[in-house]
């Protein structure tokens, strides 16, 4: 009668199809009241992911084998159980780690871990078990006053018999530092090096004096290697015993080969060379590629992983008659992601670290599985780098962005949907009006999955039931009252059922169904709120009588009543003792006071009593553990949260903290999700509450407003959960419990540049797929149409061969209602410097298809795109141009160039405001460009500069603009419109200065968090940035007063919090370039002042006394800090 | 390709300074003299010093430290590589802005005038040729001119009034500040005088006199103290520092003699110029020193050893008479060689030459490399190539 729902669900059931897309508009970020800032807030809300080093040794013991994995800012070190990988830590470093080596000095029984980072510091890292942290052994700062930093990416490297560090940082320059005795490091020294195209270098293994390998590009590209012996007395090289000349022109990474075999492999793109002091020479041709990383697989180096550029993994073997190579031989193992790292760690089972993809651990099997690979993927790990562009899609209108990114390269590229929060994707729904409760009830009392539904409304009870067919259809239960609101049901022991009305408590057999036992209410009053557990029954009726049931013998025994001052509004008896069955406190919501009242059970005795303040009543108070910790939360009825910590035993609580989840009054119930319990407030901003390394964190939800909740765990559809919507039922399964929920939509082609259609409902990008034959490589380029909501695909436009898609936008133009998609390309043809035809193409979406109305070329590639008043600008090659839209006689449109500009190096990208249009040049910065109407012109009004290589650019305000550059930096730059002289008019200044410490591919306007127009951190404006790294971050611009506060809280935190190996913050921070070092200013670490929250108790109390601020205060500062992501 | 390139970089493939070096060297191969600017030489005689002020970044957090101000003073001087200064035959020195032009000339060809200019009709003008004229390093407020005259000055770039000179034994063939010395604020000087020539190896040329200490610091509070650039450069012992500014005075025979101590050696095997050393330039890291002599000879020397890296350079004419300015790009890939009426770019590495502009009608003498000034592919000579017929001997 109500709904039947098999496993198939009836299309009008389907929720999908039901939602439309509302016109409200929510005010964009650039739109809103409050503008940007020069006083910038930079927090990452997602960390990298793309693995750029790892090793594998005895870090955390001696008998315990480690993974230690570097992407790029932080290490990850993990302990290889035989359950798999257990992450153990994962700290941020203060630099990029351009070297991540572990060594084991002389007498130690454990690895030492060697980093160095791109900026000339390193440290030694030992592991403190006792603490379970780091510790630094040695630091300091490798850079140099000479040299030039070299491009190939610096080298680090440490001799196997542990005498000394070589680093090859600069041209020319090869610095050791040499380990005394006793294992410390000796002051630093520089050699000469001939070389200055250095490739790799590596130390050999079983030389009596330290000798290194060094391969090198000579001045007419030809590769050789050479050794050196590294005379540490002379502080000088002496030339070592063998070099190899003429290698294969692609040779590019060394393997030295351990003791007692020796020597050094050489890696080429067409040849496998082994090589010897003794003049062994074996060669083996390889199969075109690029092999990046490697792993040893024996200790004594005779088998080796290789990974090549197109992710294939192979497996090198040398083959030796006791001490001399006899040959080389090379097998296919499969494919993997492209990696950047293997790591072997032990029994076949490999970790595989990609900056192209995600990562992965394999197994190598010793048998072909029938596609002739030995592989098995174990594990993925989810990786957004490179993140070459997104967009931010607001699907429900409410403010909340997902970030769609195109991630990945080459073969591992995809689309990623980056949403905050919890989806709950929705199996069936129907409509039911008036929902007043919803419980779901075992069919016994040990049965692990959940049986009936009971559902509420105003004058009756409906029962809903799983059937053998695993339906849900309406059934009864002849002992429950159904012609009345049920209070609250519960499965109890002994086989039964409770269920509270306002009138009785009755109790059910399970399998008979019928009625055991009855409480009725006394005459005259009636039951408003219940709660009740396995074993025990709470209820509160009017006048503040509270009486208190247990089940003994499948009957009901009314144990205590007692009559409190005021009424009550809720009550709850979870229990969080060591008994699941039974509590020992309850928690009652009391009106008039505004408190929260712990008290004892059996005799309800008040233990503790919590004025809440306020006057807003208490609508649901929830006693529960999480992560092993109790709390009592209590929810409010204007959408205010209050978490207190409880103890079990005493009853007392501590550390009340007050958040703001909504607006409506909130209910709240446990569910579990994986095995985990977590908390469900439903409200008008449904949100999640869970635990996260000890700390309580909100997770909302994608659903626009819940009523109530339980969980439904079925059969069919474990770890579900029914929900009461305005006039709506459904069931649905939940997204595992974290902050960001990340979708993948596999492409295996790269898309570099994606934009959303709101009126189509669809997302356009632009992508290309390599094409490798045996004899050329080619690439074919593709503008695609997903649908926003189901991203499957939708059309497929195909580029001219060597026609690369550029950028896209969607934009409309004036005078015309439609909405279009543009494209703009650029003509790649191989023996051009500089691509010199391009085109514009302007597609309309029509029935799902894309659909070419427009073509207009261009002399050169089109970088970037704007819609601007009613036109289209385009930045080609060196210049700005203005397109407009130009209806002709037939009807048809074409587009019109208006004007341009000239000046710049490249114009790479764009933004535009108004009339004003900013520019990010390849080379020299920021410059600012105005449209004039009259005079149909565009002119530079002003320019930043300095000589900053830009990566990425967007306007703030109108005032303010922010740039990312090529040697990871971010940047503020100011209009002087106010300034006196024309000269300092049409200058941009430099008004803050930040070390992101990340490539910045894109910047955009929007938000990953539903913004509660109330709330202080509503009125926020925010940008997002995405990286190659795969970080995601949010730039908050602050009021000034919260500025100025946040940055004494940093600038206090940064003397509590010392950075690993001791690398300080401040100099991490500092803008950094070729030209200029200089100090952070107006830009603040997130990152670090949330890390605030992690910190005990203790040492928040420092920072507290440092700031003069209450802990209380400061925690709840910091925590609105973290709902900006 | 720069579509392919930035494609690269974007993805994590090709590293940033990767993609700027290549960029650069993409930008140096396609230099031509620039058609599109043109400066118009206020001199009557021959350019015998070319600088565009390279601001050193560094300081202002010495500023904040030593000297207390706002930090607006010293924002608006934060832009780098805007004014040209050069010195002149005729005893004149002259100012350029070389990124905003005077005036338009058929609508692109840029013309930049001098927008100052001191010479013999200046109260306190140079008598004769100046040889040598360089912005003081912290800002363009001051700059210093050293003369034939046996004077040395320092100007007020605003006022164009001399603040202060220094009468030097002899003729002054050249003068050097350092960009990031910390504890003092000293103008080496390189001059005829006999008896200071005699300790140039052993002492620095210093005007070592604590009141030229004070004035300084009085004139110009901003300032921050300096080292001087060549120290800077090698990040090495003073030693060294000393015989490469010595050896940055040109034009005597016998200096060759101890052109470098370290170079004695190298010497013995007879690979030192044979003749005067006419010009000095070390790369931009540091690491290497390279030199002309009026043997028309080009070498390259490697600083830290004092040894000839033993390069050949292709055979060329160079002046004899006079010093020769050469500019080295910063990769350090390429040498700029001012070759009588042209000039050169030679491979660092290789000797090879590279490519010839020419341009001039009389003999160049000096050229600058600016790498930030390079707004279309052609255009990176600005710097070094200048109105042409004033350029004359």
């Amino acid at each position: 009668m109500l709904c039947t729902w098999r496993g198939e669900v009836p299309a009008s059931l389907l929720l999908t199809s039901s939602r439309t897309l509302s016109t409200l508009h929510f005010p964009a970020a650039a739109e809103t009241a409050a503008e940007m800032s020069v006083w910038n807030y930079v927090v990452t809300a997602h960390k990298p992911t793309s693995v750029t080093h790892s090793c594998v040794g005895n870090f955390t013991g001696p008998n315990q084998l480690n993974l230690i994995v570097a992407k790029c800012t932080r290490i990850e070190i993990h302990l290889l159980t035989p359950q798999g990988l257990q992450p153990m830590i994962d700290v941020p470093i203060y630099g990029r780690i351009a070297t991540l080596e572990l060594f084991r000095p002389h007498n130690e029984t454990q690895d030492f871990l060697f980093i160095a980072t791109e900026r000339y510091k390193f440290c030694v890292l030992q592991w403190d078990a006792e603490k379970s942290e780091l510790l630094t052994r040695a630091m300091g700062d490798v850079s140099d006053r000479i040299g030039r930093p070299t491009d190939n990416g610096q080298i680090g490297i440490i001799d196997p018999d542990c005498r000394l560090i070589g680093l090859h940082l600069y041209d020319g320059l090869f610095k050791v530092i040499p380990f005394d005795i006793k294992g410390q490091l000796k002051e630093a020294f520089n050699i000469r090096l001939e070389e200055l195209q250095v490739l790799d270098i590596k130390f050999l293994y079983g030389c009596v004096k330290p000798t290194i390998v060094v391969l090198y590009q000579d001045n007419k590209d030809a590769r050789h290697v050479k050794t050196y012996e590294v005379a540490l007395k002379d502080k000088d090289f002496v030339e070592g015993p063998w070099s190899q000349n003429n290698l294969d022109n692609g040779a590019g990474l060394l393997i030295p080969v351990p003791a007692p075999l020796g020597g050094v492999i050489i890696i080429g793109e067409e040849t496998i060379v082994y090589c010897n002091a003794n003049a062994t020479f074996r060669a083996i041709p390889i199969k075109q590629s690029i092999i990046r990383a490697y792993g040893r697989v024996d200790p004594d180096g005779s088998r080796y992983l290789l990974g090549d550029n197109t992710g294939i993994l192979h497996l090198l073997v040398l083959t030796h008659e006791r001490e001399r190579v006899t040959g080389l031989k090379i097998e296919y193992l499969g494919e993997t992601s492209i990696a950047s790292s293997i790591s072997y760690l032990d029994n076949g089972v490999v970790y595989v670290g990609s900056r192209f993809g995600d990562s992965q651990l394999v197994k190598l099997n010793l048998q072909a599985d029938t596609s002739g690979s030995y592989v098995e993927v174990l594990e993925r790990y989810v990786n957004l780098g490179p993140i070459v562009d997104f967009c931010v899609v607001d699907l429900d209108r409410q403010g909340q962005g997902q970030v769609v990114t195109c991630s990945g390269a080459f073969k591992d590229g995809s689309l990623r949907v980056v949403r905050n929060g919890i989806g709950i994707n929705e199996q069936a729904s129907v409509e039911l009006q008036g929902i007043k409760g919803l419980w779901s009830l075992k069919s016994s009392f040990n049965d692990p999955y959940d049986m009936y539904l009971v559902v509420s409304f105003i004058s009756e009870t409906r029962f809903l039931a799983m059937n053998m067919e695993d339906e849900l259809e309406e059934t009864e239960i002849e002992g429950f009252d159904a012609q009345t609101q049920t209070l609250f049901c519960q499965n109890a022991i002994s086989d039964l059922l409770v269920q509270v009305t306002a009138n009785s408590v009755r109790l059910v057999s399970c399998t008979s169904r019928e009625l055991v036992d009855q409480w009725n209410a006394p005459e005259g009053y009636s039951v408003n709120v219940a709660s009740a557990n396995a074993s025990q029954v709470l209820l509160a009726t009017g006048g503040g009588h509270l009486v208190y049931l247990e089940i003994r013998d499948s009957k009901l025994v009314e144990v205590k009543h007692i009559q409190l001052e005021h009424e009550i509004s809720c009550v709850d008896l979870n229990p969080i003792g060591e008994n699941p069955q039974y509590s020992s406190l309850a928690a009652v919501g009391m009106w008039t006071d505004i408190s929260v009242r712990i008290l004892s059970l059996p005799d309800l005795e008040l233990k503790r009593k919590e004025t809440l303040g306020g006057e807003i009543v208490p609508r649901s108070v929830l006693l529960c553990t999480l992560e092993g910790i109790s709390y009592l939360l209590c929810a409010l009825g204007d959408g205010h949260l209050f978490s207190f910590l409880l103890n079990a035993s005493s009853g007392d609580l501590s550390d009340r903290k007050k958040v703001s989840l909504g607006t409506q009054p909130i209910s709240l119930r446990t569910f579990s999700s994986k095995g985990t319990t977590h908390v469900f407030a439903s409200s008008d901003r449904p949100t999640v509450i869970y635990s996260s390394n000890k700390k309580l964190l909100y997770s909302n939800v994608n659903l626009k407003e819940v009523n109530h909740m339980c969980p439904f765990n079925t059969a069919a559809i474990p770890d579900s959960l029914a929900i009461a919507k305005e006039g709506e039922l459904s069931i649905g399964t939940i997204d595992d419990i974290q902050k960001l929920h990340i979708r993948t939509i596999p492409l295996n082609e790269q898309a570099r540049r994606i934009c959303h259609q709101e009126q189509s409902r669809t997302l356009a990008f632009c992508s290309f797929k390599h094409n490798q034959t045996s004899i050329e490589e080619s690439e074919t380029h593709f503008v695609r149409l997903l649908d926003h909501q189901t991203f499957e695909f939708l059309s497929i436009y195909q580029l001219d061969p060597y026609e690369h898609g550029c950028s896209i936008i969607s934009c409309s133009f004036s005078d015309d209602n439609n909405v279009y998609y543009c494209v703009g390309t650029a003509y790649v043809l191989p023996e051009e410097n500089e691509p010199t035809k391009g085109r514009i193409l302007v597609f309309a979406v029509e029935d799902g298809r894309l659909q070419l109305i427009v073509e207009k070329e261009t002399k050169g590639a089109v970088y970037s795109l704007n819609a601007f008043n009613g036109k289209l600008l385009a930045a080609i090659n060196q210049k700005i141009q203005l397109y407009k839209w130009m209806l002709r006689e037939d009807g048809s449109h074409e587009l019109q160039s208006e004007c341009g500009h000239h000046g710049h190096i490249l114009a790479l990208y764009t933004q535009t405001r108004g009339d004003f249009i900013v520019v990010g040049d390849l080379m020299k910065s920021i410059s600012l460009l105005v449209y004039k109407h009259e005079e149909s012109a565009i002119e530079e009004l002003a320019r930043d500069y300095n000589a900053n290589w830009m990566s990425a650019v967007e306007m703030l305000d109108d005032e303010i603009y922010i740039g990312a550059e090529n040697n990871y930096n971010i940047f503020t730059v100011r209009k002087n419109s106010d300034a006196a002289t024309d000269e300092e008019r049409g200058r941009l200044e430099v008004v803050g200065e930040y070390h992101l410490g990340e490539f910045v591919n894109r910047l955009r306007h929007g938000s990953l968090v539903m913004r509660l127009p109330d709330s202080e951190m509503g009125q926020i404006p925010t940008v997002i940035f995405g990286t190659i790294n795969g970080v995601i971050g949010i730039i908050a611009s602050l009021p000034h007063d919260q500025y100025v506060f946040l940055e004494k809280l940093q600038s206090t935190l940064v003397k509590f919090i010392k950075g690993v190996g001791n690398l300080s913050h401040e100099q991490w921070r500092s803008f950094h370039n070729d030209k200029k070092t200089s100090e952070a200013r107006n830009f603040l670490d997130g990152d670090l002042i949330e890390s605030f929250l992690d910190l005990s108790r203790s040492k928040m109390e420092e920072v507290s006394k440092g700031m003069g601020v209450p802990v209380e205060e400061l925690s709840k500062r910091v925590e609105e800090l973290t709902r900006l992501h | 390709m720069w579509c392919e390139a930035v494609r690269r970089r974007e993805r994590g493939e090709l590293r940033p300074r990767r993609f700027e070096t290549v960029a650069r060297a993409r930008r140096t191969a396609s230099l031509a003299l620039s058609n599109r600017k043109e400066f118009a030489s206020p001199h009557n005689g021959a350019v015998n010093s070319l600088q565009i002020d390279t601001l050193f970044y560094g300081f202002p957090k010495y500023i904040a430290t030593t000297y207390p101000m706002r930090s607006e003073d010293w924002k608006v001087d934060l832009t780098e590589r805007r004014y040209l200064l050069s010195g002149a035959s005729d005893g004149s020195a002259a100012i350029f802005d070389v990124q905003n032009a005077t005036e338009y000339e058929a609508g692109f060809i840029a013309k930049h005038k001098n927008i100052m200019l001191v010479d013999k009709q200046h109260e306190n003008g140079h008598k004769f040729a100046v040889s040598m004229a360089i912005w003081y390093p912290v800002d363009t407020g001051l700059f210093v001119t050293a003369s034939f005259d046996q004077y040395v000055k320092v100007w007020d770039t605003n006022s164009t009034q001399v603040v202060m000179d220094f009468k030097m034994p002899g003729k002054v063939y050249s003068a050097a500040m350092s960009p990031i010395a910390t504890t003092h604020m000293l103008i080496a000087t390189g001059s005829a005088d006999v008896q200071l020539r005699s300790q140039l190896g052993r002492r620095p040329p210093f005007l070592e006199s604590t009141s030229e200490k004070d004035l300084m610091n009085s004139l110009q509070p901003s300032a921050s103290t300096k080292i001087y650039s060549a120290q800077q450069r090698t990040g090495k012992s003073k030693k060294q520092s000393h015989t490469l500014h010595k050896s940055q005075i040109p034009g005597h025979g016998h200096i060759q003699q101890r052109l470098h101590p370290g170079l004695s050696s190298s010497q013995n095997r007879a690979t030192a110029h044979y003749g005067a050393v006419t010009g000095l330039r070390t790369t931009t890291d540091g690491m290497y020193l390279l030199s002309s002599g009026s043997d028309s000879r080009l070498r390259l020397w490697d600083i830290d050893s004092g040894c000839n890296t033993l390069v050949n350079f292709e055979t060329t004419r160079l002046q004899t008479s006079k010093p020769l300015q050469l500019a080295v790009a910063e990769d350090p890939s390429l040498v700029f060689i001012p070759c009588m009426a042209s000039i050169k770019a030679y491979n660092l590495w290789s000797g090879m030459t590279f490519q010839t502009f020419r341009g001039h009608y009389e003999p160049v003498n000096c050229c600058y490399y600016s790498a930030q000034e390079q707004e279309d592919d052609d255009k990176r000579l600005r710097g070094f190539v200048i109105d042409e017929d004033n350029w004359s001997e």
